[in-house]
């Protein structure tokens, strides 16, 4: 090869393949998905995050929590995501309609959180997790986040939304920490992470029996 | 043996008739390639020590907790970016700056200005690498920094690449060489890597997950249109160069090209296997990803007879271990992704330690080991003087290799565990994740290995730049006394 225009002109044709087809092409394919309405109940999924489950996602981008925690379940012929409990349906571009930036994460350090709202229910939100994971599963690596929270001297009765915080973690007695307005927005952002929605493109799987 | 004794036998097996003037070439880059190898491994001492923190983060949880800018989910993508484009990217620019000035026998364009780009690009990486750490991270997978320190990251590399390929298009004599294809690849395809990543994924985000598919190939870019085809650009000049002979098989080489630069830039969504893109694109991936082996065995090929024919100097000599353990990382870990981009493979192995470990292994073990062995063979060059300290090249070399199977070996196994036991509903997720701890235990004790090695290759880099520089500055202080002394007594 000694013809440096032509060494020059493949370099940009074969970048322009791939260039083409896998940034042009997948924005034409995807470009206009929109939400899907359901036929029976009218309602329609995905919908955009409220104000403060919005800002906990900034704070969930924000602190990395993806280095350990994916947000994708796969498809139950690629892994074991379904049968775990981790959402009754393989997860779909449409699903992430709203999300920006994507948190689909490459590491599975943790367990998968792309549901965890449905998981969680209509249980108390994990604010003691938030602060110290430790404090519910012991030898857990998961980040502790102290400063969601503020240290404060109780004034009165002590405030509802106080930590309990199990033995070996307590404050010194008179004290009690409270969570600040970012840990009520990270919370309600963990909440909103569901998609138990059946899709044209992907019927939910009903996993009962290994709940 | 004389220091420029070494020097001038081996730059006569590297010459053609009549041997051109090294040193005149040479002193055309020494500014900015010095500069680029400097800053380089600086920026793989703190990427390393980032990683060497993140791992401890795994191991104390709760050291530390109380400042965010130390959390484990800051660390990785700060440890990332420093690594990929403080150090390989710097020291690839640097080691191909001065190769594209051997092989095209032409002097360096503009080095004033290339090095001018370096001081800017340490400048844009400082404030991205900060700007993750306190918070302002963008959240896209490959491109945490800020768009602001990109767009500059950007603007520095134009000083490069321009004066770069006009440093390549001044080439005199006879056909290109195979390393000089590689550097060109390189330097014209990473600001467009950039740039469409840039636009596309940070600045004007498509919606739902199209972010991630320009992010999948920008990363396959990046990693198989920017570092590997500059580390291949050094494989293919020193293991000749350093051994006397010919690569076998060199006419291959060609086919290894073309077929990297295919096959690269569609390789990268093969990461996002099982997630949620549409099928085609990932089956793209997998394909490309399987027929990287094309450029890998004639990499394998090309290098191997010739490394295999010269063993004995393979262990002695200080540049060509690093390249042969490289040669071999990149054979294995190829063989890996390939292997592991099948879809009943994928299913065990995507997303678990496996993965990571073969990402390590190719980003430390080929590409680091390439340019640090690489950087053993050009300063002496540069400065027209030997390393000050043989041994602790030796110490550099030991510390990384056993650092790196340390960081590498648990958790390429302990991954398969981890891959098998998620898809296994009755292993409680919590006790997997558990188990994982000792394969951190061996990942920072590797890493401190690692970071002590890098440390003894600055303090033999800080030492020859003294001794070099000594000279001058006795003159200058003696100078400056004289001058001083004379005023004192004019007084
Ligand atoms: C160093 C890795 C790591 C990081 C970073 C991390 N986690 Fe975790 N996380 C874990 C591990 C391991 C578990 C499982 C053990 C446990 O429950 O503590 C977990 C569990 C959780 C759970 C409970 C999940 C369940 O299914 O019960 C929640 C909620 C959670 N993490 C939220 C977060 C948030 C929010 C962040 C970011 C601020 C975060 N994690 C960052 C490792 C991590």
């Amino acid at each position: 090869m000694n013809r440096g225009p032509l060494i020059f002109f493949g370099i940009l044709l074969t970048f322009a393949t791939a260039w083409c087809g896998l940034v042009l092409v997948p924005h034409q394919q995807l470009g206009d998905l929109a939400p899907n309405v359901s036929e029976e109940t009218g309602q329609s999924f995905p919908q955009a995050r409220p104000g403060d489950a919005a800002q906990g996602a900034r704070l969930y981008v924000s602190l990395g929590c993806v280095a350990c925690h994916t947000q994708q379940v796969r498809p139950e012929d690629g892994g074991g995501d379904i049968a775990r409990g981790w959402g009754s349906r393989r997860s779909v571009a449409r699903d992430y309609l709203y999300d920006r930036p994507l948190q689909l994460g490459s590491q599975r350090l943790a367990p998968d959180l792309a549901n965890y709202g449905e998981r969680l229910g209509t249980n108390p939100p994990p604010y003691l997790h938030l602060y110290n994971p430790r404090a519910i599963t012991a030898g857990s690596y998961c980040a502790a986040n102290p400063f969601f929270f503020t240290l404060r001297a109780v004034t009165g009765a002590p405030a509802v939304d106080a930590l309990r915080l199990p033995k070996g973690f307590e404050v010194a007695s008179g004290w009690e920490l409270v969570p600040t307005a970012e840990a009520d927005q990270l919370m309600a952002y963990l909440r909103s992470l569901r998609f138990s929605v059946a899709l044209p493109e992907a019927a939910l799987k009903l996993v009962e029996e290994n709940k | 043996m004389s220091q420029t004794g070494t020097i001038a036998k081996k730059d006569a097996l590297a010459a053609h008739p009549p041997a051109p003037p090294w040193a005149e070439l040479d002193a055309s880059c020494q500014l900015p390639v010095l500069y680029f190898l400097l800053s380089g491994l600086a920026w793989l001492l703190v990427g390393t020590l980032l990683q060497f923190e993140a791992g401890i983060r795994l191991l104390c949880p709760d050291w530390c907790a109380v400042c965010p800018a130390m959390t484990y989910g800051r660390l990785v993508p700060a440890a990332e970016n420093a690594l990929v484009y403080g150090f390989a990217s710097q020291m690839g620019l640097g080691i191909g700056l001065w190769l594209l000035v051997r092989l095209g026998r032409t002097p360096l364009v503009a080095s004033g200005l290339i090095a001018a780009g370096n001081v800017l690009w340490n400048l844009a990486l400082t404030v991205g690498i900060l700007a993750i750490l306190l918070g302002d991270g963008t959240g896209h997978a490959g491109l945490e920094m800020p768009a602001y320190s990109q767009w500059m990251l950007l603007a520095a590399y134009m000083f490069v690449g321009i004066w770069g390929v006009q440093t390549w298009a001044h080439h005199t004599s006879g056909p290109y060489y195979a390393s000089q294809w590689f550097l060109l690849g390189a330097m014209f395809w990473f600001p467009w890597l950039l740039t469409t990543a840039q636009l596309v994924v940070v600045t004007f985000p498509g919606r739902g997950v199209l972010p991630a598919i320009t992010g999948a190939w920008f990363a396959g870019g990046i990693q198989h249109l920017w570092l590997t085809p500059l580390a291949l650009a050094a494989i293919y000049y020193f293991i000749p160069v350093i051994t006397g002979r010919p690569l076998r098989n060199y006419h291959l080489a060609v086919v290894a090209f073309w077929s990297l630069a295919l096959f690269g830039g569609w390789s990268g969504p093969a990461r996002l296997i099982g997630g949620p893109v549409p099928a085609w694109i990932v089956s793209a991936g997998i394909v490309a990803t399987v027929l990287l082996l094309i450029p890998v065995t004639i990499v394998a090929l090309n290098t191997g007879p010739v490394l295999g024919s010269r063993l004995g100097q393979v262990c002695e000599n200080q540049v060509l271990r690093f390249l042969a353990v490289a040669v071999f990382c990149f054979v294995l870990v190829s063989l890996g992704n390939a292997l592991n981009a099948l879809r009943f493979r994928a299913a065990v192995t995507h997303l678990s330690l496996n993965e990571w470990a073969r990402g390590f292994a190719y980003f430390h073990g080929f590409v680091a080991l390439t340019f640090l062995g690489a950087a053993y063979h050009v300063v002496p060059r540069l400065m027209r003087r030997d390393w000050p300290a043989p041994r602790l090249v030796s110490v550099h070399f030991w510390f990384t290799i056993v650092g790196l199977a340390l960081v590498v070996i648990p958790a390429a196994v302990d991954g398969l565990r981890q891959g098998n036991e998620l898809n296994d509903a009755a292993v409680p997720a919590v006790k997997i994740f558990d188990q994982l701890r000792s394969v951190f235990g061996w990942r920072v004790l590797g890493l401190a290995l690692m970071s002590a090695g890098n440390l003894a290759f600055l303090t033999n880099f800080g030492w020859l730049l003294i001794r070099c520089w000594t000279p001058g500055i006795r003159s200058a202080v003696a100078l400056f006394i004289d001058q001083s002394g004379k005023s004192v007594t004019a007084r």
